[in-house]
């Protein structure tokens, strides 16, 4: 099978290319740079990627992200275009191509599946995210590496603000509330309490239906949705709470679980930042996804996964890797894990902050359960969360 | 043997001295004034409780609720004190000498007792709360009752709406001093919980510099080094939570009297939910278990603060033959069959489509008050209540 690999810096792009060369597919990198990538349709783009696939007789086109862009053009090659989206806030997605025909949009949040497939729109499909196994496990941890990496609780930010997380990068956030206070600090208030309800749960979003008209009007006074930053099928309400607060809650979750953690337990955070702030937290830089993140995943007892609330359903990408791995994971709750692996098998969860530490003091503490929870994980994800598995769906 | 029975104007205190004669008890009672007294430990009360229990060669104190005071005595002359707790909160049971060694104290809310074990109270136990169901099915109901107290649907409880309502108070005061971010955090906390089932967030969410603004207007001693409770739950709980009871129960019962006949018993005047017909509060012994067997549906809406517990009123309900329906509280399932012997509601669209069932199927509703009467009964009753907390203490043969 020919592939255009769309080519940008997107994590695990080691693991698919590696996986895909071992399906025997036959894939091209082409370079596709930021122009082509927006949500606005770049004309000159679309005749590079049509030049590109003619050159290389390409049957179908790949990328991690939707690009409207790379849909017309493989769209008037009369290629399929797959795409599997990793952000769980691609802005991207609620684009008003992605009903191509020849679109094959691979979501891994149930919700956002359901909420695009609702609209009747066919070209979307449920995909979780996948382990390549097979490369995770011909990388080796040696003595000074258990040592360096080895924390009790480890914490890696996979999407190092690209994505719709990141800890304290929350300019849109900031913007709004500092002109609510400027006006209406009652509305500042009541706007701070209700994130803060929101924060205390997990599994349910309270946001919509609390975020009344009448406060609704008041948050695009204070802050007027920009301009094409935002897709047909993206909703005005839904684009304030996924991008704006979403990415706030994020943050601020990341930052107090973590500081939580670190007042107890030796916590590590793996982010490309590393002047953030987290309490006693041991900010330990940059990390090398491909080559690194496996051995952190071993090394450390307790493996921490922080859900992204925009993605209301679905099993983040660092869960699915430290299990993976034949880590040991911790992951606050979220519903798609309930689907294919057993709580307190598989993986542990909490849905509070205390939860968390209590969580944390047992499996620090009990070696055997960690091991035999860390060990069933690794079995389930080579049953049926292969990467080799995923893609098999994806491109059959 | 001697019990010496701690005497306020408690509910129940009457079928309490009967339960322990019925096993064998010489009741001593001993009246107190109103418990807000007896917050602290005050010598003069101690050395004068301790005197008596010597004079009367008591073996046993109990009293419903808790009083330090009474605590100290009993670990002075070496005698278990049980404390039946009917509050919650109720502030004097966090005091600091619960750990006594002489206390056997019972609350009702498992939320509670698991809450203070885990912070190594090892003196406090759960206990469900009983209802003397014999005395209310001897209760007659004449033709007159029936007009008076009957209706589809009763409620009967309170609105927060006068003496206790804090957050009127607070809210008021913080938008008359400026404090406007403040009263708009904690409306939103209100009405998002209101809007919110399944989980409580109200304490969770009160930081520190929110409980200071509250401090101000909320005359609340905090007395945190005396207390195994913080001050944020008592925030939620005196201020918060009823506010969003208030709030949950007018919402309710405002929708029901639209499609049904809603009768609401209350001691709070200036409170009309929608369509409903007023009356005023019920003598609780006698008078408002009329209510319960008169009216086809009783209505339970917890009051949010009480995490898991079985409220008092759900007994008595039960046990004077009448329907249930209930808000969702976790202890429920500790004790009876939902759907057999009460019904419990998961939202305000399921409360009204269940009234709605069940008063067109009266065999069903009259066969699941008949089952709740019956598990009262024969496990729920004050007897075996009393009899439980005497073996606790170690008393029981």
């Amino acid at each position: 099978m020919k592939i255009l690999y769309m080519d940008w810096d997107h994590i695990g792009k080691k693991d698919l290319l590696d996986c895909m060369e071992g399906l025997g597919y036959n894939t091209v990198l082409f370079s596709l740079q930021e122009e082509a990538r927006r949500l606005q349709i770049n004309d000159e783009w679309i005749q590079n990627i049509k030049k590109a696939i003619e050159e290389d007789n390409t049957e179908k086109i790949f990328s991690i992200g939707y690009f409207p862009t790379v849909s017309e053009a493989a769209k008037e090659k009369g290629c399929q275009y797959i795409s599997w989206i990793y952000d769980s806030l691609d802005l991207n997605v609620y684009a008003e191509n992605i009903t191509n025909d020849n679109n094959r949009i691979c979501i891994f949040d149930y919700a956002l599946f359901e909420e695009l497939s609702g609209q009747d729109i066919h070209t979307v499909y449920h995909v979780p995210f996948a382990v390549n196994t097979e490369r995770c496990g011909r990388i080796k941890l040696t003595e000074d590496e258990q040592k360096k990496y080895g924390a009790q609780v480890s914490y890696v930010d996979c999407f190092n603000g690209k994505n719709g997380s990141s800890i304290g990068k929350i300019p849109h956030f900031g913007q709004l509330m500092f002109e609510l206070g400027e006006k209406d600090e009652y509305t500042e208030g009541y706007l701070e309490g209700l994130l803060e309800a929101q924060m205390q749960l997990y599994g349910c979003d309270i946001l919509t239906e609390n975020i009344t008209e009448e406060l609704y009007q008041k948050i695009i006074a204070a802050k007027p949705l920009e301009k094409d930053r935002y897709g047909k099928y993206m909703p005005e309400k839904k684009a304030y709470i996924d991008d704006i607060f979403c990415r706030y809650m994020a943050s601020a979750e990341q930052e107090r679980l973590l500081k939580a953690s670190a007042e107890y337990f030796e916590t590590f955070l793996y982010t490309d930042d590393s002047k953030i702030p987290a309490g006693n937290c041991v900010n330990k830089g940059k990390l090398d996804l491909d080559e690194e993140l496996p051995k952190v995943i071993r090394a450390s007892k307790v493996n921490l996964s922080i859900t992204n609330r925009s993605s209301r359903t679905g099993i983040p990408y660092l869960a699915m890797q430290i299990m993976g791995a034949g880590g040991f994971l911790l992951t606050s709750y979220q519903n798609e894990f309930f689907n294919f692996f057993e709580p307190d098998v598989d993986f542990s969860y909490f849905s509070n902050k205390d939860e968390m530490i209590d969580k944390i003091q047992f499996f620090c503490t009990n070696e055997t359960e960690r091991a035999q929870i860390a060990g069933n994980a690794l079995k389930r994800i080579e049953k049926g969360h292969t990467l080799r598995q995923r893609l098999e769906g994806i491109f059959g | 043997m001697k019990l010496m029975l701690i005497d306020w104007s408690c509910f129940g205190r009457e079928d309490i001295r009967d339960a322990f004669s019925s096993l064998g008890y010489t009741v001593i009672r001993y009246p107190v004034g109103s418990q807000e007294n007896h917050g602290n430990i005050h010598k003069e009360q101690v050395e004068k409780l301790t005197k008596e229990i010597s004079r009367q060669n008591i073996s046993l104190v109990f009293s419903v609720n808790y009083f330090p005071s009474v605590s100290e005595s009993c670990n002075q002359k070496g005698i278990p004190y049980i404390s039946w707790v009917y509050d919650n909160p109720q502030i004097q049971m966090y005091f600091i000498n619960i750990i006594n060694e002489c206390n056997f104290i019972f609350t009702f809310n498992y939320f509670t007792y698991r809450t203070l074990r885990g912070k190594g109270v090892k003196t406090i136990y759960y206990i469900p709360m009983a209802v003397n169901a014999k005395r209310l099915q001897a209760l007659r109901l004449s033709e007159a009752d029936k007009e008076e107290y009957g209706s589809e649907l009763s409620f009967v409880g309170a609105f927060y709406h006068e003496k206790t309502a804090y957050y009127q108070k607070v809210r008021e005061g913080l938008l008359q001093s400026g404090k406007n971010r403040t009263a708009g955090y904690l409306e939103a906390l209100c009405l998002t919980q209101l809007n919110t089932y399944g989980a409580l967030f109200l304490k969770d969410c009160l930081k520190d510099d929110t409980i200071r603004d509250i401090l101000e207007f909320f005359p609340y001693e905090a007395l945190e080094s005396q207390h195994f409770i913080d001050v944020s739950s008592v925030c939620a709980s005196y201020v918060l939570a009823r506010r969003v009871t208030k709030l949950e129960r007018m919402k309710l019962l405002t929708s029901l009297s639209e499609f049904f006949a809603v009768k609401v018993f209350t001691y709070d005047t200036g409170i009309q939910p929608g369509k409903c017909r007023m009356h005023e509060r019920t003598e609780p012994y006698d008078e408002t278990p009329k209510i319960f067997k008169a009216s086809k549906i009783n209505l339970n809406i917890s009051l949010r603060s009480i995490e898991t517990g079985i409220p008092l009123r759900a007994f008595e309900i039960m046990g004077a033959g009448g329907f249930l329906i209930t808000n969702y509280q976790e202890d429920f399932m500790r004790h009876f069959e939902p759907g057999e012997d009460f019904v419990f509601y998961e939202s305000e669209g399921d409360l009204i489509e269940k009234c709605k069932y069940y008063l067109k199927h009266d065999t069903e509703r009259e066969k699941i008050a008949r089952s709740g009467l019956r598990r009262v009964m024969s496990n729920h009753t004050y007897e075996i209540r009393i009899a439980a907390m005497i073996r606790i203490a170690g008393m029981g043969d």
